[in-house]
């Protein structure tokens, strides 16, 4: 049964390895001459003003927010999609039903300019 | 191996609670976080639950975890602040946890108890759990002896008949067939709380416009 | 691919039928769900802040007509009847076609609570349509009214739902839907506070009972509640109930269920989020809110864990856990509200101590399953009928519930009109409030008196049948194990006199100080000193104080109406 996932468990051993050699091997391999002006962050020629952190806004939130019930969504559109040959236009209209109470939702937040950036 | 990659991802998933609970700067928390969830995903695939292990890395790490990282990071001088709220009651929180673990592992352990039973053909055979019936709600179980049911066995087949994709398809298709059909109600009422949600998150975090640019809106709409 | 699966097109012919049978026990639910969605689509089609009250309007026939479908469910009993039911199960387990377990069931009990839940929702959306709260955020009172309605669905799905997962889902219907509408208005740094913290005590108590759920459903193999008691009834019967894994999941369950109710150890949320929320909702979560989890938590404990027939005893003694945790909820909620200044607070305290005095009818209840027992094991003799009736709980918490509508709601309503016009909730600005406006005075005095249960008020019916049901012996033992918990309550009501009179002395006895005079803002007095309020907002108040007078003096039709709903249980 888990012999399933080794594929899964080597391309995930190779997506680390390989995340973790490259970025490290010009540190590994490259010569390492540090002195002041080097270490310096450098931003354009300009020295630099202020942290590197902001306020974000709001919007961000909303965003990700309504990914994730989105997200969510998607989590029961899976089992329904393995199964959906097996019980047909039942199933069918049972995931209209499910998908078209949703879609209202989006009309909503389409409507009230959640999607908008500005 | 079964056993080393289970104690592995049961490793990563409680170094990793422990760095969340005990680490002094919010964005380690966060980070360990990661190893949490992934560890569970794992321990899921490990009790052959593969559709909760993809629910997991789908919604938990694809969405909460970056949600949440992101959100630590954007926000200015996180980092600095010291998230221990100090209270002089630690070590009875410390106890009082003990002691929930402690009850835990007492029933849990009590229910893998074996002991023998009568089938109903009057063999004794040994269950190893309390409850007289596999964990299925089809299967086996007291009602499932109802009329209906024998009846209905010829035609559509034993209930327990229907466990026996182990290994083929995994227990997407189990929750798909239930979701659609015992637990229909259910199904469907969830995506009146994802409507829910989808109205409050709109409504409580979006900003707000303006008496004045509200004004606008309306004088252009009529 | 499974092999013994069948074709679809058999399938489907299969479900169809069980479907469009739930479909027509669904009517109720079906409006509100309708509902809900055509009043977001209204929301949307509705540009001016100003005609968003509509939406209002909408919600109210839609509530009305939830109110009278539920109305034509209930199945009066019969007298020799055989053909009289007592209730249907819908959206049964298909894949197993057995048609007497599923995921809700249409009883008189369920439709006991759909009608209270639907009235108070009614009564609630009238009134926030005089609240000036809600009347502030105009431009969201769409989405104001559309959540009250998914929050109702929500309510009633919790008294119906006989499946763990069916009563999660609807908890949680109702606890996100809260959390949105407690936060309501947003600019208001208190109501955003309350709402944080119920989200972080929901979260919390909510996965400690889905956690109590997973642990039951390993224990007995399914999620219905109906077959949990089938299998630990064998389990019971072959003395191989785990009773501490057991134990931690019906315990672990009590805490989502208790939050719901604000029961003592789960209270912490409720005097924040009342003090923060809007008033209308801070009203339905303490009614419609919590009528909906005693509705789930009767149904959870009654049908859930069995009674072995032969020496009478339960399985769990659940009765002692939840005596335990009446009494310290009613000491707890009645102490902390001596001490406060605010009386959206000290209502939150007091509710609390109301949910405690329910909790003991819900101990009574237990004492009616050892005596169902006893029926049974004794043979069913018809003169003891009248005493299972008596000493059911279930018939007192229901008194009480309906009790507890429509005096707190009136309460709640005479507060809402007062911070309309003065903008306080302090107690301490209420003083020489008669002066001002004394309909209003009066009629809270009179909710006040209800709420503490004296005489000739509905609320002294509610506390009278919930002290009968627990000290009314045994027919068979004589046995009456719960005085002490009746001694404590008594204690208790005796306690919260002291400071519900505390609001109305301000109000009749206690002159207003100069330095209060800000509170009343020059546009809302009249020449004299007094208040002026519209019409419709003061007839309105009869609509909760003539209930309170009436059902207190004569209640039998309330008591009628109630049996009716236990004879269902007793026949089962």
């Amino acid at each position: 049964m888990l012999t399933n996932y080794i594929p899964l468990a080597l391309m995930m051993m190779v997506a680390i390895g390989f995340g973790v050699i490259m970025a490290n091997l010009s540190k590994w391999i490259g010569p390492r001459k540090p002195s002041r002006e080097k270490l310096s962050v450098y931003e354009s020629g300009m020295v630099p003003i202020g942290t590197t952190h902001e306020r974000v806004s709001v919007k961000y939130y909303i965003v990700a927010m309504l990914f994730i019930i989105f997200d969510i969504e998607i989590v029961f559109l899976y089992p329904w999609a393995v199964t959906f040959d097996k019980i047909g236009a039942f199933a069918l209209g049972e995931m209209f039903l499910f998908i078209g109470l949703l879609f209202i939702g989006y009309i909503y937040v389409v409507k009230k300019g959640a999607l908008e950036w500005d | 191996m079964f056993d080393i990659i289970f104690y592995i991802f049961g490793a990563i998933t409680v170094g990793g609670a422990l760095v969340t609970a005990f680490a002094r700067n919010i964005v380690y928390a966060a980070f360990s976080l990661l190893f949490t969830f992934f560890g569970i995903a794992g321990l899921y695939i490990m009790a052959n639950a593969d559709f909760l292990a993809v629910t997991q890395l789908l919604v938990y790490v694809g969405g909460i975890l970056i949600l949440l990282i992101f959100g630590v990071m954007l926000t200015s001088r996180i980092g600095t602040v010291d998230i221990r709220v100090g209270t002089g009651s630690r070590w009875v929180a410390g106890i009082m946890a003990l002691g929930l673990f402690a009850i835990l592992c007492a029933a849990f352990f009590g229910t893998a108890a074996t002991h023998t039973e009568k089938s109903a053909d009057g063999k004794s055979q040994v269950v190893t759990s309390w409850a007289t019936h596999a964990t299925r709600p089809w299967s086996g179980s007291k009602w499932n002896q109802d009329a209906t049911t024998e009846a209905l066995k010829p035609k559509y087949g034993a209930p327990d008949e229907v466990k026996s994709n182990e290994g083929s398809s995994g227990t997407s298709v189990e929750i798909g067939t239930l979701f659609l059909t015992d637990y229909l109600l259910p199904f469907e009422v969830i995506s009146v709380l994802i409507l829910v949600s989808l109205l409050g998150a709109t409504m409580i975090a979006r900003k707000e416009p303006t008496k004045e640019e509200e004004a606008i809106a309306e004088s252009v709409s009529v | 691919m499974n092999p013994n699966i069948i074709n679809p097109q058999e399938l489907a012919k299969l479900f169809a039928p069980l479907v469009k049978t739930s479909m027509s026990h669904f009517l109720p639910e079906t409006i509100l769900t309708v509902g809900f969605l055509l009043a977001i689509i209204l929301d949307l089609l509705i540009k001016k802040s100003s005609q968003k009250k509509l939406t209002g309007y909408f919600a109210l026939i839609v509530l009305a007509a939830a109110f009278v479908t539920s109305w034509m469910q209930w199945q009066p009993y019969v007298e020799g009847s055989t053909t009289w039911k007592g209730g249907s199960m819908i959206f049964p387990y298909m894949t197993t076609l057995i048609p007497q377990i599923g995921m809700a069931v249409v009883d008189n009990f369920a439709v006991f609570f759909k009608l209270l839940i639907s009235l108070s929702a009614m009564l609630i959306v009238l009134m926030s349509m005089l609240s000036r709260e809600v009347e502030e955020r105009g431009r969201h009172n769409g989405e104001y009214f559309a959540l009250l309605l998914a929050l109702t669905l929500g309510m009633f799905l919790m008294p119906a739902a006989t499946d763990l997962v069916m009563m999660y889902i609807s908890l949680e219907l109702v606890s996100i839907t809260s959390y949105i509408m407690v936060g309501f208005m947003k600019e208001n740094s208190r109501s955003s506070e309350a709402s944080m913290k119920y989200v972080l005590f929901g979260a919390f108590s909510s996965g400690l009972m889905i956690y109590g759920f997973s642990i039951l459903y390993g224990l007995t193999g399914t999620t219905s509640i109906v077959g949990i008691q089938a299998v630990l009834q064998s389990g019971m019967e072959a003395h191989t109930v785990n009773q501490l894994a057991l134990w931690v999941g019906v315990i672990l369950s009590l805490a989502g269920m208790g939050y719901k109710i604000s029961a003592a150890p789960f209270h912490f949320w409720t005097p924040d989020v009342y003090e923060g929320a809007p008033i209308p909702i801070t009203a339905l979560l303490s009614v419609a809110s919590k009528a909906g989890g005693f509705g789930l938590l009767m149904r959870f404990l009654m049908f859930g864990f069995p009674v072995d027939f032969q020496t009478g005893k339960l399985l769990l003694n659940w009765p002692l856990v939840v005596a335990v945790l009446a009494a310290v909820t009613m000491t707890l909620g009645n102490f902390a509200a001596l001490r406060q200044s605010n009386i959206k607070r000290m209502l939150a305290y007091s509710t609390i101590a109301h949910a405690g005095y329910m909790m003991v009818g819900l101990v009574a209840v237990g004492s009616g399953l050892f005596m169902l027992a006893e029926v049974r094991s004794v043979g069913f003799h018809k003169e003891l009928l009248p005493h299972f009736y008596e000493m059911s709980g279930m018939v007192s918490v229901m008194i009480y519930l309906v009790a507890y509508l429509f005096t707190n709601l009136g309460a709640f309503y005479v507060i809402m009109l007062i911070a309309n016009k003065i903008g306080s909730e302090e107690i301490e600005d209420y003083k020489g409030f008669a002066k001002k406006s004394p309909l209003l005075a009066v009629s809270l005095g009179i909710f006040l008196v209800s709420l503490t249960g004296i005489p000739l008020t509905v609320g002294f019916i509610g506390k009278l049948y919930i002290f009968s049901s627990i000290l009314t012996a045994d027919p068979i033992t004589h046995a009456t194990p719960w005085v002490w918990l009746a001694v404590v309550m008594v204690l208790n009501s005796v306690v919260s006199l002291y400071y519900y009179v505390r609001v109305m002395q301000a109000m009749f006895i206690k002159q207003a100080d100069a330095q209060t005079a800000p509170l009343t803002s020059a546009l809302s007095v009249g020449p004299d000193g007094t208040l002026s309020y519209s019409l419709i907002s003061k007839i309105f108040i009869f609509a909760f104080l003539v209930p309170t007078i009436v059902l207190g003096v004569y209640f039998q039709p309330v008591v009628d109406f109630t049996s009716n709903v236990v004879r269902f249980f007793s026949l089962q």
